[in-house]
């Protein structure tokens, strides 16, 4: 193809080095197509196991129960129900969802103190104690009846009455492509099983504490505990980095400790988090455990702030280097001080910038799960946190937790948990891009 | 696989290493940076572009070795005939033209390689592998470039420890080391100091027995030194009187020999750039 | 402006409205100046703190990891009284196979198990049907030829145990029968809370020196005879056995398992980030790169611990029906070394295409002035000339991949084992922290401390690369 005339030393074979190049512009591309599909599959393996059939067995059916729907029954017809088919448990009932105090002063409390929510004058000076007759369970069946949703008994009815169970579950794709061997098989067992197009993602796990049992186990906690973290550590990590950038950009000298800082900052960025975790556990909860009471959500949000002190201080000082230096100058011109300058001038101008520095930090610590682990999260918690001394759970936790589990039943939990901190990240990062964009198009 | 030589010997211009830019227009995107260049460039002569900054003489030289494909965007109309073909053709390969049309930049741009590995980089991709061969190109490459003795005794020394004007030189040597029919030079003294300058000149001189040179330079001097033909070019410009929009483009003014237009401009705008009166 | 300080302005500051009477041009102090320099000085002090803090931690634990004093009943392998099977034929003393009498019955033994024969001792390898593969001629004992019908006695690794009561003056201790020879002369032993010193041992009888830090202490029968384990420098980088619970604490298994791990991930890293980084910045039109660059980094903003999920639920099983069927366990680092892989590709390609596009343009256009296509151009101009921040990339995704927990912790195995079979499940040195950690550890127990020393090792080698990173890229950078 060499068109031109050959002359000189050099015979061309221009076209085997064009062949061999477009060659390998291909193979660049695919790695791009990789990086797509890999992608792909790991939303598809995410959502495969999130979507579909399941068998449940049930010792009692529904219509055993009540001629209507469970779900049409009014709270106390539910409660009725759970009396007349479960009196043993109600105590234990009440106890799990009601209690305002400690499990162990639960027996010893007047139910008035021992309740959350309405309790009948009759009941309220009797503690759990004074119940223990005959008496007892019908008195926590209006205790029930009355402080319990109609959605919250049907919950307690399926998993102490009927005894639902999730026998065995089948993948989205095994769901579409081999709908007749699964209801074959799911015919051919003893127990009466149905089988049921199943949504792991739903209003019980998003809102019921965690559990044994994977029908009943919920992130409520785990999500409570993941915002009860973040708020925390925004709380402690905003100020003391955008306090370290700015006295890295405007008050420190070229001198040795400037350059310290500097260093320290990139080596602490290249720590891995267990580190950090290890750091918390040694220094939050254990030295410290007077101020942190240990293994609680304070311990933990401390350590993540640590974790991503260095995003926040250089993306800040980033922020706070791209604000014009005549915006400064016309400021001193004008007899501020430093501190004035700073704080009316130059912050302000850099907020943007430093928001989007946070929202990164954030949107890291909040799939953040080694250092939590060795700080004490933990999954066996079933209450909601209450304060910052509170033991916790965090959503990637229980992601972590669940995972784990042999029962493959949690693995489908577990990929919807995931799916719930998937949209968090991406309503958190969606923040960071409109922050960007924002800082972008007033500086123009 | 054999290059389609021609087999009809009249076919063979006369002059084979002469390049026709006829009615060249070059975008960037939507902008027309050069608009209707029209010049001959001789072979085996030097020709000059000069003119004020902006004007587009860059953009012409970059054209002539397809350089300008590499730039997002750019775009040629009209037609660029060198060896009797169509730079801008169909069928013609930009890699075999650059082989051919070889290229000396303003900066000194050598690789950080060897001085050795330097000037063999262009003979190693086009497949000569032999040492005893390589060895010998680099050898007469530097010598025509006029910076063996400077650099014999050291060819395994970084090519960007030489001195700036010896980096122009090893940029040259590797360009001639590739053979090229044509050197296009950008400006080539434009980072150096007098002295260096005034080797690079005497170089051209040697060099243009075997090739035909275009050299882009600011210095009118040099181009009186150096050239035998010389381009002048200059900016155009017009107001959109709706749009209040201002249009600039560059455009040939004036192709001659070098004597002439210095001498006796044709036209009064190369007059007033040659005596400074410009702008 | 960063060389101005926070001591007064310039005098033109000071000319507040009313304040010209005393032509206030003199300097003023400013406290609240001061303090707020003080103060955001302070803040930057708190990451030197957290470095500080984290060197201070993880190297005074693993000093006390290596001062603990744990003591570990004195055990060894007795063969049990019924035996499990017999020899199906006669071996001689060579061979490392026993064919026994019932096929089915192989699956009673253990592999690692030592098994007595006649009167020797042997350790199973293998158990395939109806054979035992061993080591011959274990613990001292010899390798003699047994007939066929040789019983097979499993053997259990029992503690020494006191034979008689003893009392606060008794200067003897006689441990089971077979035991003395456990014990060494001047060797420290514990019997429930009182440290004992070994002076004489005469068979099963011990000699010793009471009380040597507690007061005497009368003991009962059938105590557990304990000797002090102290882990030592030399097992720890040594050993291949990590076993806290018979005090084996050997780094090794882990430190091989994350270098495996890691070596996984950046064989599937490397490759794919380094191509995609050439692509996006050599050949992608700006239209493909605004479409590629969220895509990698909506892959590295994906929590660890979902890559974890991914590996375990989806790379796993999908090697298993794809490869390598039954081979591969339900925790493997293979699986675990490519998800890891997936995850550290984005930072190695946004790292390297920085380095690349770094390059200049001259670089570029002087080798396609020469006749070079855009591959001859990349590959012998500007990798070369990007080398150095390249190789920083690929060390600062080798840190990550070593210091990262959660994919290895769901997907690598649970607990520390040395293979290097990358079908086989293994614990990395993260993935043992995370592990026993998540136990409530009581503090200060050995347990406690020993992922400190863990943690110790992993930091300085995350460390190291990481300085060695940051010295490629600042030293040997290019002067182009
Ligand atoms: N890569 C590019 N993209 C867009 N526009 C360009 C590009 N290169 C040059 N131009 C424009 O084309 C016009 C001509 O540029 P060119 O570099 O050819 O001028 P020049 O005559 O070489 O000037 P100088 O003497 O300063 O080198 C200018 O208006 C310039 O802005
Ligand atoms: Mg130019």
């Amino acid at each position: 193809m060499s068109n031109l005339v050959d002359v000189g030393v050099y015979r061309s074979d221009v076209i085997r080095r064009n062949t061999r190049a477009r060659w390998m512009q291909n193979i660049y591309f695919s790695t791009l197509i990789i990086a797509i599909i890999v992608l792909l599959l790991l939303l598809f393996s995410i959502i495969n196991q999130t979507f579909g059939y399941v068998a449940i067995s049930q010792e009692i059916k529904a219509e055993q129960l009540s001629d209507r729907p469970l779900a049409e029954l009014q709270p106390t017809e539910l409660a009725t129900i759970l009396l007349e088919q479960t009196p043993r448990l109600l105590l234990v009932m009440v106890r799990d969802n009601l209690s305002a105090v400690p499990v162990d002063q639960f027996t010893s409390t007047p139910l008035r103190d021992g309740i959350n929510g309405t309790v009948p004058d009759d009941l309220a000076d009797l503690t759990p104690r004074d119940l223990s007759g005959d008496t007892g369970p019908a008195a926590y069946a209006r205790l029930l009846g009355d402080n319990l949703s109609s959605a919250q008994l049907v919950a307690l009815i399926e998993v102490n009455v009927l005894k639902v169970e999730i026998e065995q579950s089948w993948t989205l794709v095994e769901s579409l492509t081999q709908r007749e061997e699964i209801e074959a098989s799911v015919a051919a067992t003893e127990d009466q099983e149905d089988l049921v197009f199943y949504s792991w993602l739903n209003n019980r796990l998003l809102t019921q504490r965690n559990s044994q049992r994977v029908e009943e186990a919920g992130i409520g906690p785990a999500l409570a505990g993941t915002f009860y973290l973040l708020i925390m550590t925004v709380a402690i990590s905003l100020p003391l980095g955008v306090g370290a950038a700015i006295y890295l950009e405007e008050y420190a000298q070229e001198s040795f400790l400037n350059r310290l800082l500097e260093t320290n900052i990139r080596n602490l960025a290249g720590v891995p988090s267990i580190i950090y975790g290890m750091l918390g556990l040694t220094v939050f909860v254990n030295t410290l455990s007077f101020i942190t009471q240990g293994r609680s959500i304070l311990s933990g949000a401390l350590t993540l702030s640590l974790l991503i002190l260095p995003i926040i201080i250089t993306n800040s000082r980033e922020a706070l280097r791209a604000v014009p230096s005549t915006i400064r100058e016309a400021s001193y011109g004008l007899g501020a001080t430093k501190w004035q300058t700073v704080s009316r001038q130059i912050l302000p101008a850099a907020l943007p910038g430093v928001l989007t520095g946070l929202i990164l930090g954030v949107s890291r610590a909040i799939g953040e799960t080694a250092p939590l682990i060795v700080i004490g999260a933990t999954n066996s918690i079933s209450t909601f946190p209450d304060s910052p001394f509170s033991r916790f759970s965090v959503l990637p936790f229980t992601i972590y937790n669940w995972s784990s589990q042999p029962d493959a039943a949690f693995k489908n939990a577990s990929s919807a948990a995931i799916i719930v901190l998937l949209v968090l990240l991406l309503i958190i990062n969606s923040a960071a891009i409109f922050f960007r964009n924002r800082a972008i198009s007033k500086r123009v | 696989m054999m290059p389609n030589t021609q087999t009809n010997p009249s076919a063979i211009p006369a002059r084979p290493n002469a390049i026709e830019i006829k009615k060249v227009d070059i975008y960037y995107g939507s902008y027309r940076a050069v608009h209707d260049v029209n010049i001959d460039i001789h072979d085996r002569k030097i020709s000059a572009f000069i003119g004020p900054s902006g004007c587009g003489k860059s953009t012409v030289l970059r054209a002539i070795n397809r350089m300008n494909d590499l730039v997002i965007g750019a775009r040629l109309e009209g037609e660029i005939i060198f060896q009797g073909r169509n730079l801008y053709g169909a069928d013609i390969d930009p890699v075999e033209v650059r082989r051919r049309i070889g290229m000396v930049f303003q900066k000194p741009n050598p690789f950080p390689k060897s001085i050795y590995d330097n000037v063999a980089y262009g003979p190693r991709l086009l497949g000569i592998k032999d040492k005893a061969t390589l060895d010998e190109i680099v050898e007469s490459s530097l010598k025509r470039a006029a910076l063996w003795d400077e650099v014999k005794n050291d060819l395994k020394k970084s090519g960007m420890a030489l001195s700036g004007g010896q980096q122009q030189r090893l940029c040259i040597a590797r360009t001639i080391a590739v053979e090229p029919e044509v050197i296009l030079m950008d400006e080539p003294c434009s980072a150096l100091d007098p002295i260096s300058t005034q080797r690079i000149e005497e170089l051209m001189l040697e060099l243009v027995d075997q090739y035909t040179i275009v050299i882009v330079t600011h210095n009118m001097q040099q181009a009186q030194r150096v050239s035998d033909y010389t381009a002048f070019f200059s900016i155009r410009r017009t107001e959109d009187e709706a749009t209040g929009k201002d249009t600039r483009w560059g455009e040939l003014v004036e192709f001659e020999q070098t004597d002439q237009l210095f001498s006796r401009p044709a036209k009064k705008e190369t007059a007033d750039y040659i005596s400074g009166r410009f702008g | 402006m960063a060389s101005e300080q926070a001591k007064p302005v310039p005098s033109s500051a000071v000319l507040a409205l009313g304040d010209r009477s005393e032509a206030g041009l003199k300097g003023q102090s400013r406290p609240g100046e001061a303090v707020i320099q003080a103060v955001l000085m302070a803040c930057g002090l708190v990451s030197v703190l957290t470095t500080v803090g984290i060197i201070v931690v993880l190297f005074s634990q693993t000093i006390l990891f290596f001062q603990s004093r744990a003591w570990l009943a004195a055990r060894q392998p007795v063969a049990q009284e019924v035996s499990l099977a017999t020899t199906a034929n006669s071996i001689d003393a060579a061979a490392t196979e026993l064919s026994i009498s019932y096929s089915d019955e192989t699956r009673v033994f253990q592999a690692n198990q030592n098994i007595q024969v006649g009167d020797e001792i042997m350790t199973v390898v293998d158990r395939p049907r109806g054979r035992l593969v061993v080591q011959r001629a274990q613990f001292g004992t010899e390798a003699f030829d047994h007939p066929a019908g040789t019983e097979i006695f499993p053997m259990a690794d029992l503690a020494a145990r006191t034979v008689d009561v003893m009392t606060e003056d008794d200067l003897d201790v006689t441990v089971s029968e077979g035991f003395g020879g456990l014990f060494s002369i001047g060797q420290e032993i514990k019997l429930g809370p009182e440290v004992m010193r070994v002076v004489d041992i005469d068979g099963d009888v011990l000699a010793v020196e009471r009380a040597i830090d507690s007061l005497p202490a009368p003991h009962g029968a059938n105590s557990t005879v304990e000797v002090e384990d102290r882990p030592s420098l030399v097992e720890f980088f040594t050993s291949t056995v990590w076993q806290p619970i018979s005090g084996q604490f050997g780094i090794i298994p882990l430190v091989t398992a994350t270098m495996l791990t890691s070596l996984v991930a950046m064989c599937v890293a490397v490759p794919l980030g380094m191509s995609t980084a050439i692509y996006l910045a050599e050949y992608a039109t700006p239209r493909v790169k605004g479409t590629i660059k969220p895509i990698l980094e909506i892959l590295a903003g994906v929590p660890t611990v979902v890559y974890g999920f991914f590996a375990l639920t989806f790379i796993t099983p999908s090697l298993r029906t794809l490869f390598f069927g039954d081979n591969i366990n339900f925790t493997n680092m293979l699986a675990a070394g490519l998800a890891m892989g997936i995850l550290i590709t984005p930072l190695i390609s946004s790292m390297c295409e920085d380095a690349i596009s770094a390059v200049p343009r001259a670089l570029r256009e002087a080798s396609y002035g020469l006749g070079a296509t855009k591959l001859e151009t990349t590959i012998q101009v500007v990798l070369p000339a990007a080398v150095s921040g390249i190789s920083a990339a690929l060390i600062i995704g080798l840190s990550r991949a070593v210091g990262e927990t959660m994919i290895v912790a769901l997907a690598s195995g649970a607990g520390p084992n040395f293979t290097f079979n990358l079908l086989a499940s293994a614990e990395t040195m993260t993935g043992h922290i995370a592990r026993i950690s998540s136990g409530d550890l009581s503090y200060g127990s050995i347990d406690y401390v020993s992922i400190f020393a863990v943690g110790a090792t992993l930091f300085v080698i995350t460390f190291g690369l990481n300085v060695l990173s940051g010295y490629i890229a600042s030293r040997l950078r290019e002067r182009y």
